[in-house]
């Protein structure tokens, strides 16, 4: 029952085939959005692990490729040091941050520094170099492992890339669901990718034999989703991921210990209601003047964004206090929200609201939009319906006048294992 | 002895084929109407044009201002203007297939085009007849060409014209952010002609008065003298035709603006889309009307994707005079959120017509309601939400004492206008 290939004889364990395909897409963006770090960390546990029979699948048409497990775990662990230290160059932007904040120095802008950090082609192809000659064999001919659980985390939209499940009625698909947003709030999206959040719905509605998610609000979604496509069969497992443990772990810039500043994470897009905080702040340095806090955007510009851009751009009382950073690697990240007077979420709508569990685990107080999914994710936070413009600046106003710190809640190593055992122990039930 | 006046037409002749008017347009109309009718040897139009402006007599003016208001949709009637029917047929809740419910935009008519064209070309190969007289008054309402100096170096080699420009605002210097990319720059030299030639100004409002005396200090001419007048209504001409006033199934609320990021439309939709989730069918309409102007990405996909805005919100533009004025009459309020104005003339005729307003809490707005509005601040959509649910039904306490409230308002009238207007001109030295 023991030695070598004992694993399998002795595991009734399940192997799980894992869907790295965006991953390896996403190898070389400079620092990830939210779905990126749930599938990082999903695809560390289940392939970054020695010994183990899962297998990396890379969806492509007619049958997946299977990724050598040893390759995709160094590749992984790898992506995962490059999000968290960033390029080097990052040193130089946090420094700029920082002088900014300090001193009000102009830094280098975030447009600049995404256009700096465009990935060359070298470094997007690199991930295929996992397939050299003899893992190429493997990865073209190998088949998916009878009897596998595939888990896929990240919502793709081609039905053909789904296709050879029919053949394999023996592997039973889990999907990780995010949120139904674009179907909700079709306002916030381009309509190019509401068909395609449509389509990726469908195949998980057709495919999935059962689903993760992070929060009721979510599952209370998928349910009543499936019902509507004749779907009762599908076990939901809820549980909020948590963040990332360096997020627990990392201590505030004592550099920065006397400079009030505020953070809001999100990749820049209508949903995210930047265009209120920003009107806020230049109410806030109306009433305040040179003693306003500084309000730090983290994330990339996405989509619809044309008003918050021109007030990021192009307002004179509005770039004096508003730094817009782009790409952020995650240690920086953690250093910058760990020392905030607090994280402001303000969304009209969201599936689960990552920045503000990160922020809890770093003990920095929330401001967040009343919203079901947020009371959820975050009791205890401060909440401000998203329309109140005016509470928020009260909110802000408070903060920026006390430096509180929270006890550190949730993103401890223990909260990651616990979560994951949960996790192993529902595929594990199918 | 008085001086002779010289009326810039160009806007006018250039705005002849517009689809939709705009504030400035009508203002400038309302200019050349008066200056047209008074039909007096001492006032000329005058044509931008490379050299000097091209002059012409008043009968010519006249037959410009007549020519823009046969093309103009201002003043259709009321049983025949589509876009009002459009709007009535939806508040009456005769419901309209979603793709009806997209803008038609109505055609100008060849002859009207025709027409047009062949002013535009009348106006610019006109030879230059005569000159602008001694003495004479040159009068730009519009800032129409500002930012191309060369058609105003003439002033600079006539010291004895008076060159006065009406200034709207100066919005473009404090918010660069609410027009195009590279809009500043441009009203920049918008504004290096007017503080270079302009000898008078006029102005609508006090906080635009002040500001401009700021911004004329760089250019030693904080001096100048500013005629302050508060414009009335260019709807307000003593002949609207209203039809039946029995009023609409639906309470509805108006908001008249240009689709554009300054205004914040965007609050009065989140604002709606709340109040759909709270109220359902109940919910009270809304009619924007407003052509798309800039920068508007967002509010347009509300418009066209929010189930709940689509279902309670109506957009329309092109509406005529007599249209409008009873959109306005029958409105629960007229709402104006915008971050800042130069003036706010959707307000002067709300509270004209005694229809309640919702407006922002800014300088400019609190000069021009005088204290007759209900004032809140652009970003607090909380009480934005509440004004509208308590203003919503008639019999509601709130919206009796708002209607209370709007009675003591004396709006501006064009006579007492432009009798003030020629004493200040006549008393330029």
């Amino acid at each position: 029952m023991t030695g070598p290939g004992g694993r399998e004889m002795a595991g009734r364990e399940m192997t799980v085939a894992y869907d790295v395909t965006r991953l390896v897409h996403r190898y070389a963006v400079p620092s990830p959005n939210g779905i990126d770090r749930i599938d990082l960390a999903l695809a560390r546990h289940f392939l970054d692990r020695p010994g183990t029979a899962n297998v990396g699948v890379y969806l492509q048409a007619v049958r997946p490729s299977l990724f050598e497990t040893r390759g995709v775990a160094s590749l992984l662990s790898e992506m995962d040091k490059n999000w968290r230290d960033g390029p080097p160059a990052s040193r130089t932007d946090y420094a700029g941050i920082k002088a900014r904040l300090l001193h009000g120095a102009p830094g280098r802008s975030a447009v600049e520094a995404a256009r700096r950090d465009r990935p060359s082609l070298k470094r997007r192809l690199a991930p295929y170099r996992l397939l050299q000659p003899q893992a190429l064999g493997r990865f073209l001919l190998a088949a998916v492992p009878r009897g596998a659980v595939f888990v896929h985390a990240t919502h793709f939209h081609k039905p053909h890339l789904f296709r050879w499940l029919a053949q394999r009625p023996d592997v039973k698909p889990v999907f990780f669901i995010h949120d139904l947003l674009p179907l909700q709030f079709p306002e916030y999206f381009a309509p190019a990718h509401i068909a395609e959040h449509r389509r990726a719905l469908g195949i998980f509605a057709r495919r999935g034999h059962a689903a993760i998610v992070n929060t009721k609000v979510v599952e209370e979604q998928v349910r009543d989703f499936l019902r509507r496509r004749d779907r009762h069969d599908v076990p939901i497992l809820v549980r909020p991921m948590p963040p990332d443990p360096i997020f627990s772990a990392t201590r505030p810039d004592p550099d920065l210990a006397a400079t009030p500043y505020f953070v809001v994470c999100g990749t820049i897009e209508p949903r995210k209601n930047h265009l209120m905080l920003l009107h806020v702040w230049r109410e806030l340095s109306r009433q305040w003047g040179e003693r306003t806090p500084a309000l730090l955007v983290i994330g990339r510009r996405g989509w619809e964004n044309e008003n918050v851009v021109d007030l990021l751009d192009r307002s004179h009382e509005i770039r004096k206090h508003v730094v817009e950073i782009g790409d952020l690697p995650t240690a920086d990240m953690a250093r910058l929200i760990a020392g905030a007077r607090a994280l402001l979420m303000p969304s009209f709508a969201e599936g689960y609201g990552l920045p503000i569990v990160e922020a809890r685990a770093a003990g920095t107080p929330v401001v967040a939009s009343d919203i079901a999914t947020f009371r959820e994710a975050a009791p205890g936070a401060t909440f401000r319906r998203p329309l109140d413009g005016v509470g928020w600046l009260g909110a802000i106003k408070a903060h920026a006048e006390s430096v509180e710190r929270r006890p550190r809640e949730g993103g401890s190593t223990r909260d990651a294992a616990a979560y994951f055992s949960t996790v192993d122990a529902f595929i594990e039930s199918l | 002895m008085a001086r002779p006046i010289v009326y810039d037409v160009t806007h006018l002749v250039f705005r002849m084929a517009a689809k939709a008017m705009t504030g400035i347009d009508r203002i400038d109309l309302a200019y050349g109407r008066h200056f047209a009718t008074v039909t007096s040897e001492r006032v000329l139009g005058a044509f931008c044009a490379l050299r000097e402006p091209h002059v012409m007599t008043a009968a010519t003016l006249d037959q410009i201002v007549r020519q823009v208001q046969r093309a103009s949709w201002e003043d259709a009637d009321i049983a025949t203007d589509a876009s009002f029917a459009r709007v009535r047929n939806w508040l009456y809740g005769k419901h309209l297939a979603r793709e009806r419910r997209q803008l038609v935009t109505p055609r100008l008519g060849t002859r009207n085009e025709v027409a047009a064209r062949l002013w535009r070309l009348r106006s610019r190969a006109r030879r230059a007849q005569r000159a602008i007289p001694r003495d004479a008054i040159y009068l730009n309402i519009a800032e129409h060409w500002l930012e191309y100096h060369h058609y105003f170096d003439w002033i600079g080699i006539r010291p004895d014209v008076q060159a006065v420009f009406f200034v709207h605002d100066l919005l473009p210097f404090d918010y660069p952010e609410y027009f195009r990319p590279g809009y500043e720059a441009v009203f920049r030299r918008r504004f290096e002609t007017i503080a270079k030639h302009g000898t008078a100004f006029i102005v609508s409002t006090n906080v635009v008065r002040d500001r401009l005396r700021e911004a004329l200090t760089d250019w030693r001419k904080a001096d100048a003298p500013i005629h302050v007048a508060p414009l009335p209504s260019p709807l307000n001409l003593g002949d609207a035709k209203t039809a039946a006033a029995e009023l609409p199934e639906h309470p509805y609320f108006v908001l008249v603006s240009t689709v554009e990021p300054r205004k914040n439309h965007l609050l009065v939709l989140n604002v709606w889309r709340d109040l759909a989730a709270l109220l359902g069918d109940a919910t009270p309409r809304l009619v924007l009307v407003g052509s798309r102007g800039w920068e508007n990405e967002q509010v347009i996909d509300m418009l066209d994707r929010c189930d709940a805005v689509t279902k309670h919100v109506l957009r329309t533009s092109r509406i005529s005079r007599h249209g409008l004025t009873w959109l306005i009459k029958h409105a629960q309020a007229l709402l104006m959120p915008s971050f800042d104005e130069g003036y706010g003339l959707p307000l002067v005729e709300a509270l004209s017509l005694r229809t309640p307003v919702i407006a922002s809490d800014i300088p400019t707005f609190r000069e021009v309601t005088r204290g007759c509005a209900l004032l809140l601040s652009p970003i607090d959509g909380v009480a934005w939400r509440e004004a509208v649910m308590s203003y919503a039904r008639r019999a509601a306490p709130a919206w009796q004492l708002a209607k209370a409230k709007t009675r003591p308002f004396r709006a501006p009238d064009w006579e007492g206008y432009f009798r003030r207007l020629d004493a200040f001109l006549t008393g330029l030295p």
